[in-house]
């Protein structure tokens, strides 16, 4: 093509264009865009059916969807327009298929439980608890996780549920968890003024074989010394 | 040497271009999952690519398999073979064995590309032995089924559903438990009768799985598949060529 040619060729084109902006700018998107809602998961197993046979495999493609399902098509969902009922479900079918896997407590801890309603959030704690129980060798990260945000989001007065899951923590973690992960129920107990059940606990733990190694029992007869200086310090 | 001649079926370019594509695709689905995945990234590649070459290579092998068979009876090279001074048992095992020596080398290539996504050798290498068990099954399957229905679309289409249906067998037998008329006795008797005729089956869901690929299997399990799949690809070797000898004393 010839120089000529494109300059006919160019007024054409900014006049498409310009029709084409003028077009969009007409366009109205409707004010509430429908979205869907999490349906109930059917009675029948999922997870081996979306994997045509492997389960891991369908447990992870159902994960994948749960994730992405607050962003949708016409909608950005909040969390607090998920039902958290039908998503524990969810949750709880995939974590079935996946034996080994951390990626449903993780949702579960990290995602779903950092919802600010107090209802929706212990709901999901208690799923992790649950979900923790299955497996703590490979997820104590996550429940410890968890927990802290339990506490953050407890009020005073209405610290059950953070030092329900800290002592699970203390019961089962594996002893190759760090001690802040194995210990958090001490720490908690002690931030919840409950130093005597908190000093108790600790000797009991030094008396216990299940801590015998050299870090644990620093770690102990340090907190139990820190306990001593700061109960001192507060006495009148 | 008559294996050697089944071979220049995969001389051909096609083939290993398609085979090609398939490897690039899943590993394009792998890694699109991965940066999907908030935590376990290379765990969510490794499930989706398995998860993707088994399906994709397995159904493309059927097609290319049942559509060769196919070719040389349009081609009346069916009757050339058949004319060489060798048993048709023979010609039927010759071809399954080009058949066998083509999927080892595809569930290789299979387990490369897994082992390059992060998978760690020792189970890269467990995972590409069980699909090479699971394509040699279905490599004896599409033979025998392929003598039986003559056509291309019913032969594959045929192949690819028994092929689907030895993967959820342990799905449907979980299913066959519950309670479904309100006759228990009925429900019970069905359920031991499908257990019974499940048990015969292999156990596809336990083959190049994505525990494998992740977590690894023991070599017990490994050893039982490989008897499962020894005992199935003789025995359709062996039903396939009864048909095969039937079929041709009758014309």
């Amino acid at each position: 093509m010839t120089r000529a040619a494109y300059a006919r060729l160019l007024p054409t084109l900014l006049l498409a264009l310009l029709a084409l902006d003028l077009w969009i700018s007409q366009l109205r998107l409707p004010e509430t865009p429908p979205f869907q809602r999490l349906p109930e998961p059917p009675r029948i197993p999922m997870a081996p059916l979306l994997g045509l046979g492997d389960g891991e495999a369908g447990g992870r493609f159902l994960t994948l969807w749960l994730q992405g399902f607050d962003t949708q098509a016409a909608a950005e969902l909040r969390l607090a327009d998920l039902d958290y009922r039908k998503l524990s479900r969810w949750l709880l079918r995939a974590d079935l298929a996946m034996r080994h896997s951390a990626y449903p407590i993780f949702l579960a801890a990290m995602i779903y439980g950092g919802i600010q309603d107090p209802a929706m959030s212990r709901a999901m704690f208690e799923l992790v608890r649950r979900m923790f129980r299955r497996d703590p060798e490979n997820r104590w990260y996550w429940m410890a996780m968890a927990t802290s945000l339990a506490w953050r989001s407890s009020k005073k007065g209405n610290r059950e549920l953070p030092l329900a899951m800290a002592a699970d923590l203390y019961a089962l973690a594996p002893p190759s968890a760090p001690n802040w992960a194995r210990f958090l129920q001490l720490y908690l107990l002690r931030n919840a003024r409950k130093e005597e059940q908190a000093r108790t606990l600790a000797q009991r733990a030094l008396r216990e074989k299940r801590f015998d190694r050299k870090e644990d029992r620093l770690a102990l007869r340090a907190f139990l010394h820190r306990l001593q200086i700061r109960t001192e310090d507060q006495r009148p | 040497m008559l294996t050697l001649f089944f071979l220049g079926e995969y001389r051909q370019k096609s083939f290993w271009g398609a085979v090609a594509a398939i490897l690039l695709v899943c590993w394009a689905a792998g890694l699109f999952g991965g940066a999907l995945a908030l935590i376990e990234e290379r765990e969510t590649v490794l499930t989706l690519a398995a998860w993707l070459l088994r399906l994709l290579l397995v159904a493309f092998l059927v097609i290319w398999w049942v559509s060769s068979l196919a070719r040389e009876r349009a081609e009346r090279f069916e009757q050339v073979l058949l004319s060489l001074p060798l048993s048709r048992f023979s010609l039927l095992a010759q071809r399954l064995a080009a058949w066998l020596a083509v999927a080892g080398a595809v569930a290789l290539a299979a387990g490369l590309l897994l082992e390059l996504l992060g998978a760690h050798w020792l189970f890269a290498l467990q995972w590409t032995l069980s699909f090479v068990l699971e394509l040699w099954l279905v490599a004896a399957l599409a033979l025998f089924v392929t003598n039986v229905l003559r056509g291309v679309g019913s032969g594959a289409i045929g192949v690819f559903l028994f092929y689907l249906f030895l993967r959820l067998d342990a799905y449907v037998a979980a299913l066959a438990r519950g309670r479904w008329t309100e006759n228990e006795t009925l429900d019970q008797a069905v359920s031991t009768a499908l257990h019974g005729v499940l048990h015969l089956l292999p156990s596809l869901y336990q083959y190049a799985n994505a525990t494998m690929i992740l977590h690894g299997a023991s070599w017990a399990l490994l050893g039982w598949q490989a008897l499962q799949s020894g005992v199935f690809v003789l025995l359709l070797l062996l039903a396939g060529g009864f048909d095969f000898n039937r079929k041709e004393a009758a014309t």
